[in-house]
């Protein structure tokens, strides 16, 4: 028999579970736009997949919790790869202890190309790997950020907190040696 | 000699092959940051605006007795303009140095002294009286009085 009242803790649950689906729904178009670079961003950073994978999911707990209005974002790229830049120094001080950490931020010791990429049978992208392992720190990951993620500058040096102008003559300079390297074996 | 270009290079560098990603990798991610998010109490916006609003109740809380108290200081210094006792006391020794000026001595004296004392206070009453009816008067003329206009 019908009451005439109104089931509040039925249209409660069914509230929720819209406002969940809705959750997974942006999270799920998070991750097909950004899920695989910005891990393979990591494993470029940290040097081992395990803990990629830890800080992938930290950083998506992190996108999940703050419940951001996307709309408002205006450079969604390069935000995750900041939010995703911050979430591994957060992760190397808690696992390294602070100095040593930030020493290990400094130098990308654990990662680098060889880490994220391998090279076909061929000597000289063998040589190129090995060479742009070799890239100090800054310019590593300006090159990383713009060759393979395909960042402009600006939003390079928004990532990396650094000015534009700083970004391109750090890409220059890397990619200069890097030529070098492969004209020499040339 | 091959001479290669900036281009030449990030053609190479493009053509390594990046590592696989781990399979149920999207998965695990989705479900852990579904179940994170269900888990977080408030969003980071949510507890600057609560720790906002605690601040200010509390600031309420600890200020509004306070301005009470100063408020209620203030009426009574503006409703006892000189004391009541004060007044009274001045009276009675200006009615006892009459009494003595004019050699009034015993219960005439007293009778004079309590008469000079019983005309000041009608007179504070009559003040007051006065002046709670001026403020009566007052009450609400904001409300009803516009504003002069001077063009």
């Amino acid at each position: 028999m019908n009451s005439g009242k109104i089931d509040k803790s039925g249209g409660g649950k069914g509230l929720y579970r819209q406002k969940e689906k809705r959750r997974l729904l942006k999270l799920e178009e998070l991750y097909e736009r950004h899920g695989e670079s910005l891990y393979r961003y990591l494993v470029f950073r940290l040097g081992s997949a395990e803990d990629a994978e830890d800080v992938l999911q930290e950083t998506f707990c992190r996108f999940a919790r703050y419940g951001l209005r996307w709309k408002l974002v205006l450079d969604p790229q390069s935000f995750v790869f900041k939010v995703a830049r911050n979430e591994v120094n957060r992760f190397l001080k808690r696992k390294l202890g602070r100095r040593a950490g930030e020493a290990m931020i400094m130098t990308v010791a654990a990662g680098g190309f060889t880490a994220a990429f391998t090279a076909p049978n061929d000597q000289t992208l063998v040589a190129l790997l090995r060479s742009a392992d070799d890239l100090p720190t800054e310019q590593k990951e300006v090159v990383f950020l713009k060759v393979f993620e395909g960042l402009t500058f600006k939003e390079i040096g928004s990532v990396c907190g650094v000015s534009s102008n700083t970004a391109a003559s750090r890409y220059r300079y890397g990619i200069e040696k890097l030529r070098e390297t492969l004209e020499g074996r040339s | 000699m091959n001479m290669k270009d900036h281009d030449d290079v990030e053609r190479d560098l493009k053509r390594l092959v990046p590592g696989s990603v781990p399979a149920g990798l999207r998965q695990r991610i989705l479900t852990a940051s579904v179940e994170s998010g269900k888990n977080a109490p408030l969003s980071p916006r949510m507890k600057w605006a609560a720790v906002t609003c605690a601040a200010l109740i509390v600031f309420v809380l600890i200020a509004e007795p306070l301005i009470g108290r100063l408020e209620a200081v203030r009426m009574a210094a503006l409703l006892n303009a000189g004391s009541a006792t004060d007044e009274e006391e001045m009276a009675r020794m200006e009615a006892s140095d009459l009494a003595e000026l004019a050699g009034i001595q015993g219960t005439e004296a007293a009778k004079l002294i309590r008469l000079q004392a019983r005309i000041t206070s009608a007179v504070r009453e009559e003040s007051q009286h006065r002046f709670g009816e001026a403020l009566k008067g007052l009450r609400g003329w904001s409300e009803y009085e516009t504003s002069e206009n001077f063009n």
